[in-house]
């Protein structure tokens, strides 16, 4: 017998989603991420749920993603907040596409439980959000959900533990075994330990996102992606009241998003070739999607810019069209196509569909594997959707400040009591470690002890650590300590987990590094290096990573 | 309403609070405005001369470190000290004798204050951070004094204390981060160990701060449980030194770690992060320094403008949320420091000066007025030669008169001190507040020889 029934490889959105619906069927599952959980694509994404503006074209899709919408409601509720939209419109010819994209989405309205399109004239509109540029013609108001993109895939990777699945961080993909046109056995490289394993398995999922391509050569197999990059840039706090969709520069539809207590405008679109590793955002990007924010919240440039990201989208490959014009869907490849039998890979898709594109995967891996299946992803909550949060009576209880209590709940739902619970017999776990989010220390032990974080910045996946506009120059030191201590780790480790953490803070916030980032920056020098003396004691023995390397 | 003076100093930092102390104790009208804190208040207890030239493969006594940038820089702040009047050469032992000169006078004038500090010209300190790791400075407050840790002493056994709650300072790791240190050391410390006790300003074991347990312990001492629970753990190690949050007090410090000592330790604050008790102690001297000589300060008020004519500034605007005042004085000091005191400014089309829109340079010189802030920053957050933005600043004459890219001087009566300068990177070469003082003291001395007609 094989040591596994099927192997998932990558844990963004979509492997954590195969993962946990293969394991909830009662197959023998092991999911592999080369890194953390979420730490690639879906970690850059804006975390909107649903939608349509984009791929009205493509109605089936729309459908589907609505669906999943009311899924997600259903299973993950507490990690899901609501956004109000507004759509200025500044000339007559924005107003006709309008009115198809109101009715396609009307359509569909009722069962997300939001209400239909409606057009507001400028004056209802400024009245909602009053940064917007006075000569506007009227605006479309509607409203979209958005989900946690880390809580997410950490979710469904612990949903996937908890039915039986074997879930390995940090262990990397490097050979797939085939015999007679058969997959038998993957190999892996655990980069902590720096031991190579090989285990047998029937099936391969090949859920690495922008990097399928080259897990399917392992196997001698082809798939074809048409890899797309796009930024975001993060604002300070909530610039704006409500969502603000408008047309770039060159036409296409760019957003301003308020998110949790930062902003995101996004995003660009340009076709990549590089190593997805290496991309940081270009000052290109920053300036496209500043120059067409500008025209519709003319002063978006006093906002404070915090950070960029870059990520890359893994789209269907059709070529020879506009990025915007590829398909939104995905595809699944059944290898067998190619004389290899086992191996299914994905392309194309979107976080919002990730639960879909898992069902498909795993019944045609139930079909090979000739086993009767059922899916229940859809029904199942999540950790933490068990029940109602009663957010007032703990902040009460525990004396705890109503807005940590609050931030706690957004992540966690029902974990909530359980990590509040922990204070009981450490009072000093209340103190909070990062004052931008916040987050408070029972939470960084908890999710220290339960949801494998190697570093710091998978810590900041976990629970938000040092996401605000102080960009981890005060909690870094404070829990990289904690860490440390739950860890045991060395001195030197305890120092090597902060330059980690700051490289990784680093490597967005440089791209649009200017104006109050320069201040903050001479902050963090000022502790870390002139202080801390870090650059003296550590440079020699820090190892590069991708983005930071010249060759 | 309009004032005259003699001197307006700009900037309340180490360097403008210099500036204005030697002009105004020898007898100027001097009055120093600043809109708020900067990067004085923010530093950790250590005064660094100059910690690590960046040049040299191994470390140099401060001493030596001066004088071999004398050497190799030319554009360095302290090699402008070093200009001769004669012969306009870099005289190395000129830079050393200023450099002496201004550290006795401020430590003349600190004597008794809570920043008093101790150290030598001629020895390298390797002071304890709050990480556990060491720096090299030169000067440390006397609360931060390690007495005989690594020097003279055969059997040091250092205990590190933090405080349960306050999480600025995690006694554990500090200890095992120096613990590993002491592995390379000629002479390592024989012992580490840590321990917590319990200080709660507001009866809450949590979300406790430096500030709030600094001002805790000026108004009653330290608490007897926290000695006593000092008392057992020094009893269990046998500690000989103890390292404790730089916390001790503001005003108090000495008197607390006193009672500390009579445990039979020599108890030490390690150096600070911010926000930072010993960075408000010293700033709050320097206050105390500045008024003491006569000088006259407004604070809360933003310098936003200027008046000039021949060559000169004849008159700056000073604004605050109420009131706008105009100040003419004979002689203007810029002392407003770099991006944190807010002197010098980085948007998306280049930097300037904030105040005179100055030309602005980088450490050697080159401008910087086009440049993109991002151009001047390395992939690597925290390395060796670290970020060339953070040496952008004015460049000046050999009398530290800012000048254009023209190498001509831009107004006859303005003097500029501190990180306000371009042409060191006090980040990485661990030189902050040695520029700040020497430059204060030396632009103070100009100030005065220009308006006496001497200069
Ligand atoms: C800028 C931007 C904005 C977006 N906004 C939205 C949005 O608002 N809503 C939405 O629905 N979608 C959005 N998307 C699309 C969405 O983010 C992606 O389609 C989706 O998240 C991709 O997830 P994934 O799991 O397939 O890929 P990834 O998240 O890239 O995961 C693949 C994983 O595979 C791992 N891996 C690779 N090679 C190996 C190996 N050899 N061994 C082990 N592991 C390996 C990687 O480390 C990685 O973690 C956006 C995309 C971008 C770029
Ligand atoms: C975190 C940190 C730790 C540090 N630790 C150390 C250390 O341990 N040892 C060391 O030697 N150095 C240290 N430094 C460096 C040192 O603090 C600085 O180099 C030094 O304090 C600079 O002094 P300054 O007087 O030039 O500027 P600042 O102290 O920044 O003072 C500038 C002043 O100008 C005022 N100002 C600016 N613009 C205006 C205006 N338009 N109108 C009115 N007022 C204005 C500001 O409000 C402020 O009062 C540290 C720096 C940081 C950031």
């Amino acid at each position: 017998m094989a040591d596994y029934d099927v192997v998932v490889i990558g844990a963004g959105s979509t492997g954590t989603a195969v993962a946990r619906d293969c394991a909830m069927r009662g197959l023998r599952t092991l999911l592999l991420e080369r890194d953390d959980i979420a730490s690639a694509t879906v970690g850059t994404c804006a975390g909107m749920i649903s939608s349509g503006l984009k791929y009205m074209d493509e109605p089936e899709i729309v459908d589907m993603c609505s669906d999943e919408v009311v899924h997600f409601l259903r299973i993950a509720r507490h990690i899901i907040m609501k956004n109000p939209i507004l759509t200025p419109m500044l000339e007559m010819s924005d107003l006709s596409s309008g009115g198809n994209f109101a009715e396609e989405y009307s359509k569909r309205a009722e069962s997300r439980d939001v209400p239909p399109v409606l057009f507001l004239t400028p004056e209802d509109s400024r009245e909602i959000e009053p940064s917007l540029n006075p000569e506007i013609i009227a605006s479309l108001y509607f409203e979209e959900y958005f989900i946690d993109p880390f809580r997410l895939c950490i979710l469904q990777a612990l949903d996937a533990k908890n039915h039986g699945a074997d879930v390995k961080t940090y262990c990397e993909l490097v050979d797939i075994d085939v015999k007679d046109g058969k997959i038998v056995g993957v190999v892996y490289f655990n980069r902590i330990t720096r031991e190579e394993k090989r285990v047998s398995t029937h099936i391969v999922i090949n859920a690495a996102g922008p990097w399928a391509s080259k897990v399917a050569k392992f196997a001698e197999a082809k798939v074809d992606l048409r890899l797309n990059k796009g930024a975001h840039v993060i604002l300070d706090r909530r610039v704006v009241n409500v969502g603000v969709i408008a047309k770039a520069v060159d036409g296409r539809m760019i957003y301003l998003f308020p998110h949790e207590n930062t902003t995101l405008l996004g995003t660009t679109a340009i076709d990549t070739w590089e190593d997805p590793d290496t991309l940081t955002a270009s000052h290109d990007e920053i300036e496209y999607l500043l120059q067409s924010m500008e025209w519709v919240i003319p002063s978006i440039r006093d906002a404070r810019i915090i950070r960029t990201m870059e990520g890359v989208r893994p789209l269907v490959a059709d070529w020879k069209i506009p990025e915007g014009k590829v398909t939104r869907g995905y595809e699944i490849i059944d290898h067998s196509s190619q004389n290899i039998k086992g191996l299914i890979s994905f392309t194309g898709g979107k976080l919002v569909m990730c639960r879909h594109m898992a069902e498909a995967a795993t019944d045609l891996a139930a079909e090979m594997l000739r086993v009767e299946t059922e899916c229940k992803t859809h029904l199942e909550p999540l950790p933490g959707n068990e029940d109602d949060v009663d957010v007032l009576a703990l902040a009460k209880e525990f004396d705890i400040s109503q807005h940590a209590v609050e931030r706690l709940r957004a992540r966690r739902g029902t974990e909530t009591r359980m990590i509040l619970e922990l204070t009981k017999d450490h009072p000093d776990w209340k103190t909070t470690i990062c004052t931008c989010e916040p987050v408070i220390e029972a939470e960084i032990r908890y999710s220290i002890r339960h949801e494998f974080p190697q570093t710091l910045n998978d810590l900041r996946r976990r629970v938000r650590l040092g996401t605000g506009p102080c960009q981890a120059t005060f909690c870094t030191y404070k829990a990289a300590a904690i860490l440390a201590d739950e860890r045991e780790l060395s001195g030197h480790d305890f120092q090597l987990d902060i330059l980690d953490f700051l490289s990784e803070r680093w490597k967005g916030k440089r791209p649009s590094f200017r104006r109050e980032q320069i201040i903050q920056e001479e902050v963090a020098q000022g502790m870390y290096a002139c202080v801390g003396n870090l650059d003296l004691t550590l440079g020699s023995v820090y190892t590069r990573k991708p983005w930071e390397d010249w060759s | 309403m309009e004032h005259e003076y003699d001197l307006a100093v700009i900037g309340g930092g180490i360097a403008g609070l210099v500036a204005g102390t030697i002009a105004s104790e020898s007898g100027l009208k001097t009055i120093l405005i600043r809109k708020g804190r900067g990067a004085t208040s923010y530093s950790s207890g250590a005064i660094d001369i100059l910690g690590n030239l960046v040049e040299s493969q191994f470390p140099l006594s401060p001493i030596d470190a001066l004088s071999t940038t004398g050497v190799i820089r030319s554009t360095h702040p302290y090699v402008i000290l070093g200009i001769s009047e004669n012969n306009r050469e870099v005289h190395t032992e000129l830079i050393v004798q200023r450099v002496k000169d201004s550290v006795k006078w401020l430590q003349r004038n600190l004597d008794g204050l809570c920043a008093e500090f101790t150290g030598a010209l001629d020895q390298a300190m390797e002071a304890i951070t709050v990480l556990g790791t060491t720096k090299p400075t030169c000067f440390v407050q006397k609360t931060m004094d390690m007495g005989n840790l690594v020097k003279d002493h055969d059997d040091s056994n250092l205990l590190f204390v933090d405080i349960v709650g306050h999480p600025d300072f995690n006694g554990r790791l500090a200890a095992r981060t120096y613990a590993e240190f002491q592995r390379y050391a000629d002479k390592p410390v024989k012992r580490v160990s840590s321990c917590s006790i319990t200080i709660t300003p507001f009866g809450k074991p949590y979300n406790i701060s430096s500030v709030e347990v600094a001002r805790h312990l000026d108004h009653s001492g330290l608490p007897k449980e926290a000695l006593s629970e000092l008392r057992k753990n020094i009893e269990n190690t046998g500690a000989t030194h103890v390292a404790l949050p730089p916390v001790m007090g503001i005003e108090s410090a000495n008197t607390v770690l006193q009672e500390i000592a009579e445990l039979g330790v020599h108890p030490f604050e390690v150096l600070s992060f911010p926000p930072s008790v010993p960075g408000m102690r010293l700033q709050q001297s320097l206050d105390a320094m500045y008024l003491e000589s006569g000088g006259q300060m407004i604070v809360g008020h933003e310098v936003v403008g200027y008046d000039s004519a021949d060559d000169r500034v004849s008159r700056i605007i000073a604004k605050s949320p109420h009131r706008k005042m105009k100040i003419s004085a004979t002689s203007t000091i810029l002392a407003t420091g770099k991006f944190i005191g807010g002197g010098i400014k980085g948007t998306e089309s280049g930097f300037k000066e904030s105040i005179f829109n100055l030309d602005t340079v980088d450490l050697n010189y080159n401008p910087t007025d086009d440049l993109r802030p991002q151009k001047l920053t390395d992939r690597v957050n925290v390395q060796y030669e670290g970020h060339a933005v953070f040496s952008v600043g004015v460049p000046v004459d050999r009398y530290f008169r800012p000048i254009n890219y023209d190498s001509q001087v831009v107004y006859e009566n303005v003097f500029a001190a501190g990180s306000v300068l371009a042409g060191y990177n006090y980040l990485v070469e661990k030189s902050g507040l040695g520029v700040g003082l020497t430059t204060g003291y030396t632009t103070g001395l100009n100030a005065m020889k220009y308006i006496k007609e001497e200069l």
